[in-house]
């Protein structure tokens, strides 16, 4: 193994893989900021581009282009408050208020960091997981995603903002979108109105771009100032930015366990970045003791999701190298890719191609690091784009996320959908519904059911089965100790206040 | 916002719930089994809400304050005050206030124009409506910025990326 | 209107024309139309109605240069040809905009005949008989696919193992193929006075049920037959019946289930398959542009280094022609047909 390993150095280390390392990682990164676009969509494009290569360099540019484009996505999430991709969804929950404070620099600059660390980790586990690969993936089936998801909602449940009930209206909103179209676990079309095209259910490009771009163009064309208010002015951006980059290592046990959280929900197939991302900050806000300033920009939202998303693509290889089964988008291309260049991934590529796997997680590594790199020099003009006249910002943000919802499927209905969607996300908004909920349940939603009614039929109708799970059963614990102990701890506190209170009155 | 605004929102949306409910029974249960009881939950939620703004003394009990006690009630963004630190005081001018109605009319003008003219041209236009039409802006600031953009989408989209914008009903008929 | 405004509605209006004529020249000055069956530049799309890194998607891209090569060589013009991916509803999105496209050879598709003639009559969107046909471009059988601790080992094992307790079958979704041919075997083989009893877990892909069967949290899956070869070659998976009369070359052990003599083992054999795709062009193609692209697809599937690479990729070429497409597509709609009382269920509900 460490021969393959010092080879697989070699190669990374000559010219030219450097050239498609970097041409594939700006790629990747390019694609990643546009809304609508995606880290998937750079790797459809450059899979044609590399029919020629060798299958060393073919996959260090598209790991590299993977890598990069979670980055890339950051960017626009804190800057505009428009996620790039879904993965990056989560980070504009603190993110994009921070740069409306002023502080997108340091925003970034923490955003950049935990994208490369975590990436790096995630990269490390991938590595150290080779020989027990296979064994990790086996040991999540329905019953286990039921729980993460139950885990997930109820950790959301927390970030109420204003008051309980409007929580838990946005929850149920997200989940009822998440209801419509085709259920392919029962069967059966629902709340399609007879729509073809809501067949799939209501686009995830439509939802996230919607709800963040759309809604944002409005606040900001109603409001007639610049995301970082009237009379904001960027000084010393590059020192702020310094300062966010060395977040991650100041909440040293946050960035671990939120890289931890991302590397195990991304070797999970078919679930992801985004849902791990969602967990991630849902984690952070949890474990915080002052929860106050999450949503009006607090720098652990955006190293939560950051250091999550960017962890769970090493995971996402997890079971394509082990199985040759994709954890995701990305991942499924690359497995077209592997195929068209002969290799089936699976034990044999673990023996025969190791090399290749090694020259895979160090192309993550290093393209994590490079679009972090570019981020952070490229971040002090960016930020800048939070003092521009609204005038400019608000067609050109609503034509491109436009655009971009439109590219997801190539389908104008699409279109129509995102501003519907926007137009309801503004709604909600006025109404003090938060919209980070909705967008929470939306992703989940569909996860629970479909590993609900998943759980029953592995066990024929009974939900016996659940029990007979390990995993399953420690989530459920966790899951009821997060829901039960805001209320414990709020009893507390009154059981004490009124003894105070009382041992006051006596002493009067 | 008032009371009256607030309780038609709850009200309407109460409305729209019910109507789900209603479309969701049917022969075929157990595909809207989950739909069902988030429905029923909603609908729940709403009465609870409504309650409250009717009767406030009840509404305490019944919609308490989340668990992030301790913070600036009045709005889920960040205040003036929170942003305070990299504020300028200098002057700069605050552009146009814009009314909710128009911004809608103009979004919605957006997408008739891009069915209509396709997405590359209908950019440009939207945004010369917007910064010319709207917000007064000089004509040749909009119309440069409007071909800027068209363009880049343009070269970014059908080009970089080969994925091709929809063209928009006229040019369909052209070619 | 006072003169300010009109002077400003005048700006407005030549401006929107200005630009109008800025992004028309590219469009006016192409060059004449010829009578040519295609001119140079012209695209022709091939929709693959599933998404990028399947199975769809993979041929579609392996084929696509050679495709393109062959076709300029036949029509004289230079033409480019793109992949382009129209997803959802199950691949239904995809055949019906193949359907409704404008039969001017700009515009084929990629039809899977495992799930289409059922799609076709769930939710008539479109016509398999009336597309203009042009060619099939690979055929698979059906497998049978177990984990490898499993102890069933072969087909007359499953059937008698569920007559304890129903087989639990892996599928990628409600009315997916998996589901439709396990379904199918039951109907064939109760005709025939055997029963299989089964119950199924919907997974949201081939590659999630796979994983489900080597966790043991489902038994089985009826799937096209290199689905788990790779699985196999590693040790995790068997395939313990193939549905066809002859042994598969990959799984040279494995029974072909004629071999079984279960009654109905015949039937299955000849109707159930794992995977046909096919080209297809919109209804009312015209005849010289439908001859370039057949000529162009035998010419594809028989050039060398497109077996060569098939083979690498494990994907199984094998080329049928417009007419026996047609017959093919007939066969299957009778069969959904026949069995129309079971399979419509999936779809209406």
């Amino acid at each position: 193994m460490g021969y393959n390993a010092l080879s697989a150095l070699k190669i990374l280390m000559q010219f030219d893989s450097i050239l498609y390392l970097i041409g594939g990682g700006l790629f990747g990164m390019l694609a990643g900021l546009i809304p609508g676009l995606s880290g998937s969509t750079a790797i459809i494009l450059l899979i044609p581009l590399t029919f020629g290569m060798d299958p060393n360099q073919a996959f260090l540019t598209l790991v590299s282009a993977y890598g990069a484009s979670t980055v890339g996505g950051s960017l626009t999430a804190i800057i505009i408050g428009v996620p790039g991709q879904g993965k990056n969804a989560a980070t504009v929950f603190d993110g994009f208020p921070m740069s409306q404070k002023g502080q997108a620099a340091e925003a970034v600059g923490a955003a950049a960091a935990s994208s490369a660390y975590g990436g790096i980790f995630g990269a490390l586990v991938l590595a150290f997981l080779i020989p027990v690969m296979r064994q990790v993936v086996l040991l999540f089936g329905p019953p286990e995603f039921l729980m993460l998801a139950v885990w997930g909602l109820s950790v959301i449940g927390v970030l109420t903002g204003r008051y309980l009930i409007n929580g838990l209206i946005a929850v149920f909103i997200g989940l009822l979108l998440s209801f419509v179209g085709f259920n392919p676990v029962v069967g059966g079309i629902r709340y399609t109105f007879g729509s073809m095209y809501l067949w799939d259910g209501i686009s995830m490009a439509s939802v996230f771009i919607g709800f963040f771009a759309v809604s944002i163009v409005i606040d900001l064309a109603i409001k007639g100032v610049p995301i970082a208010g009237s009379r904001a002015k960027i000084h010393n951006a590059f020192k702020k930015m310094l300062v966010g980059l060395m977040a991650p290592i100041r909440h040293f046990a946050l960035f671990i366990r939120c890289s931890a959280i991302g590397t195990i929900i991304g070797m999970i197939p078919g679930v992801g970045g985004i849902v791990a991302a969602f967990l991630a900050y849902g984690h952070a806000v949890q474990s915080s003791k002052d929860k106050s300033m999450f949503g009006k920009g607090d720098i652990r939202g955006v190293i939560g999701p950051e250091s999550s998303n960017n962890s769970s693509a090493g995971g996402a290889m997890v079971p394509l190298l082990a199985f040759g089964i994709p954890g995701g988008e990305a991942t499924a291309l690359m497995l077209g890719a592997l195929m068209i260049h002969g290799i089936s991934p699976g034990a044999q590529m673990l023996k025969n191609h190791l090399t290749l796997v090694w020259v895979m997680i160090g192309a993550l590594i290093l393209s994590n690091i490079m679009a972090s790199l570019v981020a952070v020099l490229a971040a002090p003009q960016l930020v800048k784009v939070t003092t521009i006249s609204p005038e400019y910002l608000v067609p050109i943000i609503l034509s491109v996320s436009l655009v971009g919802s439109y590219s997801f499927h190539h389908r104008m209905f699409d279109v129509v959908v995102t501003v519907i969607m926007g137009i309801l996300g503004y709604i909600l908004k006025r109404f003090d519904i938060p919209t980070a909920p909705v967008v929470i349940a939306y992703i989940l939603g569909s996860i629970m059911e479909k590993s609900f009614f998943r759980t029953l039929q592995i066990g024929r109708g009974s939900f016996m089965v659940f029990f007979h799970r390990p995993i399953a059963i420690t989530l459920l614990l966790i899951t009821t100790i997060t829901l039960m102990w805001p209320y414990v701890s709020s009893a507390l506190k009154r059981r004490r206040k009124t003894n105070s209170i009382s041992n006051k009155g006596e002493g009067a | 916002m008032n009371n009256r605004i607030k309780s038609f929102f709850y009200l309407s949306l109460l409305m729209v719930f019910t109507f789900l409910t209603i479309i969701s029974i049917g022969p075929e249960i157990k595909k809207t089994i989950f739909p069902l009881i988030i429905l029923t939950l909603s609908i729940i939620a709403c009465i609870a809400k409504l309650v409250a703004l009717v009767k406030p003394s009840w509404g305490k009990v019944i919609d308490p304050e989340s668990i992030l006690e301790g913070i600036d009630r009045s709005s889920p963004t960040p205040t003036d005050k929170e942003g305070e630190i990299n504020k300028d005081l200098s002057n700069r001018v605050v552009t146009v206030k814009l009314s909710l109605i128009t911004v809608i009319l103009w979004i919605f003008l957006t997408v008739i124009i891009f069915y209509l003219v396709g997405l590359v041209v209908g950019a440009g236009i939207s945004t010369i409506i917007y910064m010319s039409v709207i917000c007064k802006e000089k004509w040749t600031i909009s119309i440069v910025t409007a071909i800027f953009l068209s363009i880049a989408i343009y070269l970014g989209f059908n080009i970089a990326l080969k994925s091709p914008l929809y063209p928009g009903l006229l040019f369909e008929k052209l070619l | 209107m006072k003169k300010r405004e009109i002077f400003n509605l005048s700006y407005l209006v030549f401006t929107v024309f200005l630009i109008f004529v800025l992004f028309s020249i590219p469009v006016f000055s192409q060059t004449e139309k010829n009578s040519e069956a295609y001119k140079d530049n012209d695209t022709i799309t091939l929709i693959v109605p599933f998404s990028p890194g399947g199975g769809y998607d993979t041929l579609a891209r392996l084929i696509q240069p050679f495709f393109q090569d062959e076709i300029r060589e036949l029509s004289g013009a230079k033409v480019n040809l793109i992949v382009e991916n129209v997803t959802g509803a199950g691949g239904v999105i995809g055949y019906s905009t193949m359907f409704r496209a404008k039969p001017d050879g700009k515009t084929i598709g990629m039809v899977g005949l495992q799930g289409a003639p059922f799609q076709q009559m769930g939710t008539d969107e479109f016509d398999l008989r009336e597309f203009t046909h042009i060619g099939q471009a690979n055929i698979e059988t059906a497998g049978l696919m177990v984990s490898a601790e499993s102890d069933l080992n072969d087909m007359q094992d499953l059937i008698d193992r569920s007559k304890q307790m129903p087989i639990l079958f892996a599928t990628s979704g409600v009315g997916a193929a998996e589901h439709i041919r396990t379904i199918l075997a039951q109907a064939i083989l109760a005709e025939n006075g055997i029963e299989l009893n089964a119950d199924f877990v919907h997974y949201d892909g081939t590659g999630e049920a796979m994983i489900a069967i080597l966790k043991g949290d489902a038994e089985a899956m009826i799937s096209s037959a290199g689905t788990p070869f790779d699985l196999v070659n590693d040790g995790e998976l068997k395939v313990i019946s193939i549905f066809d009369p002859i042994r598969e070359q990959r799984y040279p052990d494995t029974k072909a289930i004629t071999e079984e003599n279960i009654p109905g083992g015949d039937q299955i054999a000849d109707q159930i398959f794992g995977n046909i795709r096919i080209i297809v062009a919109p209804p009312d193609t015209p005849e010289p542009i439908a001859l370039i692209l057949r000529e162009a697809l035998v010419k594809t599937l028989n050039k060398p280094e497109v077996q060569e690479m098939a083979r690498n990729m494990k994907v199984a070429l094998q080329h049928a022609s417009a007419e026996e497409v047609a017959g093919k597509v007939d066969r299957l709609l009778s069969l959904v047909d026949r069995y129309s009382d079971i399979i419509m269920p999936l779809y209406t509900k």
